[in-house]
């Protein structure tokens, strides 16, 4: 590994790491929403890493999977604000 | 307790770091996506992958908007939201921006099939430029949220379609003869583009809905 790819690599563990004490750590739900996210970015980064290859040429493979992995985190992301606004209210009655 | 868990988050985190840089490089796909992308009628690898070596995914990952946009839907209130930016300059930058907004949307769908851009790209601009005017008061349509959910399923139903003509025709499924692979994936990608914006407005209009 080069040693930008080693600053990447180190970057997007340490979102997943992150993100995963938060999702752990916190009782409030829109934080652990917040957290899963901060992790998916770090699989995100990861995934961007391992696309350039050892002979330098980049492989589409992993950016599609990533392009379709945003969409997904945005979908979920706004189901989860959805379900947190209506847990809210529904508790506040 | 909490700073425990959090060493603990820390260690795990070295040992992915420690196995990540220890994994062997490996040649992936890469080559093989390139080969092969004369069969797929468009020159830009990412959308090779997505629309036509991976068109399952893409499909589903189109249903998976259309699933949370009708589910947020159906969580939330149904008053719809006022204004939430007043103002003149809020107002003369939604008019101005607007424009130039759907019009790079058009642009990255046009591009996106040799060029970085496609209908995931047009479609969150899109999306952006109508929630602009949502949030300065001038609702855009789809207004109705019948309206918007169908257009939301219009990107999955035009998906389908294709893939299931395809199928009639040379009996596999989503497997987009050469000669038109080009024209088709440009005709799924217009149809996704305007159906994950839609689907995208009816989150936030979901999100933002008062109760």
């Amino acid at each position: 590994m080069s040693p930008v790819d080693l600053l990447y690599t180190a970057v997007a563990v340490a979102l997943f790491g992150l993100g995963l004490g938060a999702l752990a750590l916190s009782a409030r739900p829109l934080k652990k929403l917040l957290g899963a996210n901060v992790m998916g970015t770090g699989v995100f980064s990861l995934l961007i890493v391992t696309a350039r290859g050892p002979d330098g040429a980049t492989d589409p493979v992993p950016h599609a999977l990533v392009i379709t992995g945003i969409v997904v985190t945005v979908a979920a992301t706004g189901l989860g604000l959805a379900l947190i606004r209506r847990t809210r209210s529904a508790s506040k009655d | 307790m909490t700073v425990l868990v959090g060493v603990g988050f820390a260690l795990v985190s070295l040992a992915l770091f420690a196995a990540l840089v220890a994994t062997p490089e490996a040649p992936g796909l890469g080559a093989l996506a390139r080969s092969e992308i004369a069969a797929t009628g468009v020159s830009n690898p990412v959308t090779a992958v997505l629309l036509d070596y991976r068109a399952y995914d893409t499909l589903l990952e189109l249903v998976v908007v259309l699933l949370a946009a009708v589910a947020a839907g159906a969580l939330a209130p149904r008053e719809p939201a006022p204004a939430q930016l007043d103002g003149p300059v809020a107002e003369a930058a939604a008019g101005l921006l607007t424009p130039g907004i759907v019009l790079m949307a058009g642009y990255l769908l046009w591009i996106g099939s040799k060029a970085p851009g496609g209908a995931f790209q047009a479609a969150s601009l899109l999306a952006g430029g109508l929630i602009l005017l949502e949030v300065t008061g001038k609702t855009p349509p789809p207004r109705s949220e019948a309206v918007t959910r169908a257009v939301a399923g219009l990107g999955v139903l035009a998906f389908l379609g294709v893939g299931v003509a395809v199928a009639a025709a040379n009996g596999v499924f989503l497997d987009h003869p050469a000669s038109i692979a080009g024209s088709l994936i440009l005709a799924i990608e217009s149809a996704a583009t305007l159906g994950i914006a839609a689907g995208l407005l009816a989150l936030f209009r979901a999100g933002t809905a008062s109760a």
